[in-house]
């Protein structure tokens, strides 16, 4: 994982008000998060999308179990 | 994607005549019942306090019939003069003949008068302001009357709680006119018809037929209800459209039309909703002190009369002084989007007001 992975998880924490600080890692499991929802799923594809300038399709997350499935979609975390 | 300059077209004066009944969270309890913590999410990310839906048979022609009579009773408007009508809208009284027709009816506009109605939504005012300053340009017309507006409200299900909260209903009708002393106006205006079920009414017009099957309620996997015949949106992808289109065409527009995006002082966008707003200005780097958002908040999502009620709740009294250098984009169903970046104003009159049905 790029650093960019680790932005992504603070970003998100700071962005949903459902997270709390350094709880994401990348086996996090969307559907365990309390309150996930599709807000919450907007919320990611933006903060996903300001990170790497690439955008996620909705079918796309939701076949992602977790947070780790989600960053693999990135061009940059293909490389590592 | 299409671009377009234009000079010596100006708006006159523009009215928004929006739905009298009045709704607040209150009256969305219901929808989320037992979830009082998630209407108030809701509340905060689409950004949306006030709503203003119109009566049960009340019309987007008589919303906007009504936004015409107020500019002939604020004396600004002499329907002698109009030689075009131009009505934008997706929720027309029939499928033929077109509001145009009908309102020319209503109004007794001359025979010598062209009338025809626009099939656009969000993106619709700015559409609507292109055809307005083509006729204007080369098309023999020396003003335009134009409207735009939806009763999107009644398209959407009652238990359908991710539309619900976000739709009004209004029309907004403005004179366009030939003037010497109309600044530059730049355009650009773009489709991805692809995309075009991400907003779509499926049932009810020439592909499928109302009633029957079309009529039947489903929920979908969050437990929202609707049937064919209603509205149905895709959040997750008009959210990427949005920000995949709409970013690229407004730098485009200010690149190409020479402008200095400093010295825009509002970039009036389809008011659909806090989130979009908020990652738009993000994406084009401009502070939300230049992004007008009240109207959403205190009138909800007016479709394509959106960016006009911007102009006459928040803009107006400036409006009505002085030439305001700004930027107006919409975007949504077709999918479609279209910007014009060009000075507006001054006005001789801008207002907002609930229908009255006397």
């Amino acid at each position: 994982m790029t650093d960019k992975g680790t932005k992504f998880m603070r970003e998100l924490e700071e962005t949903l008000d459902i997270l709390q600080e350094d709880t994401l890692t990348p086996e996090t499991r969307f559907r365990d998060l309390p309150g996930w929802d599709s807000l919450a799923s907007l919320t990611t594809l933006s903060v996903f999308d300001e990170v790497y300038s690439h955008q996620v399709s909705g079918e796309e997350l939701k076949k992602c179990e977790t947070i780790g499935d989600l960053l693999s979609l990135a061009p940059e975390e293909k490389g590592e | 994607m299409a671009k377009a300059k234009f000079e010596g077209i100006s708006v006159k004066s523009v009215a928004v005549c929006h739905g009298p009944e009045k709704r607040t969270a209150e009256d969305e309890t219901e929808l989320f019942a037992g979830a009082p913590e998630q209407l108030q999410r809701v509340r905060d990310f689409v950004g949306i306090q006030t709503r203003w839906l119109a009566s049960r048979g009340v019309t987007t022609l008589d919303l906007g019939e009504s936004a015409v009579r107020r500019l002939l009773a604020e004396g600004v408007l002499d329907l002698e003069k109009i030689q075009a009508v131009i009505f934008v809208t997706q929720t027309p009284d029939h499928f033929q003949p077109c509001n145009a027709n009908l309102l020319h009816g209503r109004l007794g506009l001359a025979k010598e008068v062209l009338v025809f109605d626009v099939n656009q939504g969000c993106s619709g005012w700015i559409y609507g302001l292109y055809l307005a300053s083509s006729l204007l340009a080369g098309g023999g017309c020396g003003q335009v009357l134009l409207l735009a507006g939806d009763t999107v409200s009644q398209c959407i299900h009652p238990r359908d709680r991710t539309l619900r909260p976000l739709f009004s209903d209004a029309c907004a009708a403005a004179l366009v006119e030939r003037d010497s002393g109309g600044r530059p106006w730049c355009f650009d205006l773009g489709s991805d018809g692809k995309g075009a079920g991400a907003i779509c009414i499926p049932a009810g017009a020439h592909r499928q037929a109302a009633g029957g099957e079309a009529a039947e309620e489903k929920m979908d996997a969050e437990g929202n209800v609707r049937t064919a015949e209603n509205l149905f949106m895709d959040g997750m992808e008009v959210f990427n459209f949005t920000l995949r289109e709409e970013p690229r065409a407004i730098k485009g527009l200010w690149e190409w039309a020479g402008i200095d995006p400093e010295e825009i002082e509002a970039f009036v966008f389809h008011q659909a909703n806090l989130f979009i707003l908020q990652n738009l200005a993000k994406r084009l780097k401009i502070p939300m002190e230049k992004v007008p958002h009240q109207t959403l908040r205190d009138f909800g999502n007016q479709s394509s009369a959106s960016i006009p009620a911007v102009w006459c709740y928040e803009l107006g009294k400036t409006l009505e002084q002085r030439g305001v250098k700004m930027v107006s984009s919409g975007f949504g169903v077709g999918l479609s989007w279209a910007s014009l970046a060009g000075e507006i104003g001054p006005l001789s009159w801008a207002g907002i007001f609930p229908y009255d049905a006397r």
